[in-house]
């Protein structure tokens, strides 16, 4: 991964076409700004994550798995709930 | 009763308060604003989001809190809230909303739930929105089955 170190105000300039400037750092958040031509997408990754799983998700076929997957959700197996991991 | 049939599944029979209105649509599916919450026994305990609109489009979902009953999040004042949701903390178990994963079945591959963007029911306004989360502790390709044998997700 190539790292800068910017301050408030300076700018990155990417392909010689997107620009991404640093307006803002409030402690541990930074403001981004943007500057692309119309036919560069620029969203959040877990946004962009999202829109392709939802494809992904549209995509489902019924199948008989399904029907026993289902099945098998219906029983609960541990009272013990999921955690996330650490961060 | 009105019906909703899409590929393969279906005819579901539905009630006016199982048809949910998405403001923003969701991600991908942006055009699509009304959604059917279909349901049937024999496929407890996974439910359908139908696009009313194009019926081709659903997507399975799952109850978070079968998934993962401590789940929760906070929407914090200042943040991007969604439109209909107000900042505060949503729990998997709730009497006001239902928060529902959708889930990717592929026909190959282990069955995932997106956990990244859960999706937030409304009931008593009968209005949907995927919440996606920034920051999340969580994958949005978590494996279900590891889920519901109560491990860590992914």
């Amino acid at each position: 991964m190539l790292v800068f170190r910017r301050k408030v105000g300076e700018t990155v300039v990417i392909d010689g076409r997107i620009e991404v400037q640093l307006l803002e750092v409030t402690g541990s958040r930074v403001k981004l700004g943007f500057t692309a031509p119309p036919d560069v997408t620029v969203m959040r990754k877990e946004l962009f994550l999202t829109l392709e799983e939802n494809r992904r998700a549209a995509e489902f076929r019924a199948t008989e798995s399904f029907s026993g997957l289902a099945a098998r959700l219906r029983v609960p197996v541990r009272p013990s709930n999921p955690k996330p991991p650490p961060a | 009763m009105p019906t909703i049939t899409t590929p393969g599944l279906g005819p579901f029979a539905y009630r006016d308060e199982d048809v949910l209105t998405f403001p923003e649509g969701l991600p991908a599916f942006e055009t699509l604003r009304i959604f059917v919450l279909a349901q049937a026994l024999e496929f407890a305990p996974f439910v359908f989001l139908v696009s009313l609109e194009r019926p081709s489009v659903r997507f399975v979902c799952a109850p978070l809190v079968l998934l993962a009953p401590d789940y929760s999040f906070e929407l914090l004042p200042g943040e991007s809230i969604p439109a209909g949701l107000e900042p505060g903390h949503y729990a998997a178990a709730s009497g006001s909303h239902l928060l529902l994963a959708i889930l990717t079945l592929p026909e190959h591959a282990p069955p995932t739930a997106n956990l990244v963007a859960p999706v937030l029911i409304h009931t008593a306004r009968r209005l949907g929105v995927q919440v996606i989360l920034a920051g999340s502790a969580y994958s949005h390709i978590t494996p279900i089955h590891l889920l519901a044998a109560g491990g860590a997700p992914c």
